[in-house]
């Protein structure tokens, strides 16, 4: 496999991204890292993830109608790419084989 | 219905210093949150994070540091240009010659796409940025405070941001290694972290002494007698000169070795077994605080009998330091790491 292996937080961000399907942008996409970490997330980090996906090919983006509850600013859409939902099930996979037959993760939550 | 407004310096903090493509989407995302009813402190945070978190990237801080190399070249050149008789002992050509290198490094910086280099460059900016803070509030802290006759303080000032100093250009090393496992580009983190810092000191300084040339006349009034110069302009040009040739020389060289320190010491504290990562947990801030004093000690002897307890001091706060991150990183990985308790 030549491909690179995902970053715990890109993975969650391109995780993020998915769920949300077509309304993922920025503020949904940290709420749901927040929500699934119980941490404070930086909107700088998720941005700077976002963009090194991007460059990767893994997520495309697409702006938005401005709207005057963001102060005119317009959002910013993310879409999983093809590439990236087949990096993504590689990296299931590869976590899910280490996963198994390990007994100190096994029943625990 | 009145729109809440976030505070402004902020917006236009983040509007001017934020980089990359994603700038104005992430100031609607971080006003809409707002509007939602997030506080001003969290909104706060989040700009400054987020700047310090675009600036840290190598690309655009290499792209910065190529600025900040030339502006100190400037303000140099002005300086010399002001009073042309500061020059004739050499300084000015060996600026220039290693302000030169400087800028190449941050071009090369500039140039680098490997994801592997950037985290490492990554990690030796974040640390950069933070220890050209700590240098600047230092040299502020010596130029403006009122207590700056105190020997107190003085010592206080000058040994807290050497001993700062040390452990941030350990920490860039070691925060590289941990990212990238090589040794190599932790050396290169070191490094980066170290020419970061010095641009950020050198331009902070040498505005301040072209912005205030008398205060830094009446700074430099003993040395300035006991030189002999005429020109107290002059003997403060040529006084930067002196200065920012040792720094710029020094700096990369404690980087270079403390970076290489802090990653072999990474590597090492992370075999440890958990309970002796503890203890040294525990222990550190005590061999921190023995160092300290050991200095205190010192200053308080005569001048001839201080080296053996400055030596230490210095060696023994500084190893302190040098292993905090190691250590830190070592227990908040295990931490992370460990399965949870059933």
């Amino acid at each position: 496999m030549s491909r690179e292996v995902l970053g715990n937080f890109e993975l969650m961000v391109m995780l993020a991204v998915i769920r949300l399907g077509n309304g993922a942008y920025g503020v949904p996409i940290s709420r749901a890292i927040e929500e699934s970490t119980s941490r404070e997330v930086l909107m700088g980090s998720v941005y700077a993830a976002l963009e090194r996906l991007e460059e990767k090919g893994l997520v495309a983006s697409e702006v938005g109608k401005p709207t005057p509850e963001r102060g005119g600013r317009a959002k910013r859409y993310f879409r999983i790419t093809k590439k990236g939902l087949r990096q993504v099930r590689d990296t299931q996979g590869a976590l899910i084989k280490l996963w198994q037959d390990i007994p100190a993760l096994q029943g625990g939550t | 219905m009145k729109i809440s407004q976030p505070p402004i310096l902020a917006t236009r903090l983040l509007e001017r210093l934020a980089s990359g493509p994603h700038g104005d989407a992430i100031l609607g995302d971080l006003i809409e949150q707002y509007r939602q009813g997030r506080s001003a402190a969290w909104y706060w945070r989040q700009v400054l994070l987020t700047i310090l978190v675009g600036l840290a990237k190598d690309r655009v801080l290499g792209g910065m540091a190529i600025l900040g190399s030339l502006l100190v070249l400037l303000l140099i050149i002005v300086s010399v240009g002001r009073h042309p008789s500061s020059l004739g002992s050499g300084l000015f050509i060996t600026d220039i010659a290693l302000l030169t290198a400087y800028g190449a490094y941050s071009v090369w910086v500039w140039r680098q796409r490997g994801l592997k280099l950037r985290q490492a460059l990554t990690a030796g900016a974040q640390t950069g940025i933070m220890l050209g803070v700590v240098l600047m509030a230092s040299h502020a802290i010596e130029w403006f405070a009122p207590f700056g006759s105190s020997r107190a303080m003085q010592l206080v000032r000058g040994a807290g941001s050497t001993l700062l100093m040390l452990g941030l250009l350990g920490a860039a090393g070691s925060a590289a290694w941990q990212r990238t496992r090589s040794v190599k580009l932790a050396m290169i983190a070191g490094l980066w972290c170290g020419a970061v810092a010095v641009l950020i000191l050198l331009s902070f300084a040498l505005t301040l002494n072209l912005a205030f040339e008398a205060h830094a006349v009446a700074w430099l009034h003993e040395p300035l007698v006991a030189s002999g110069m005429s020109d107290p302009g002059a003997f403060v040009v040529r006084n930067s000169l002196e200065a920012a040739s040792e720094i710029l020389v020094r700096v990369p060289i404690a980087a270079f070795v403390l970076s290489f320190g802090g990653s072999l010491s990474n590597a090492w504290i992370t075999k440890w077994p958990r309970k002796l990562a503890i203890l040294a947990a525990w222990f550190t801030p005590l061999i921190f605080v023995a160092g300290a004093a050991s200095l205190w000690y010192a200053d308080s002897l005569q001048r001839s009998a201080r080296p053996p307890f400055v030596m230490a001091g210095v060696l023994t706060a500084g190893i302190a330091l040098f292993s905090a991150h190691p250590i830190w990183s070592s227990l908040s990985r295990r931490r992370r790491e460990l399965p949870p308790a059933t």
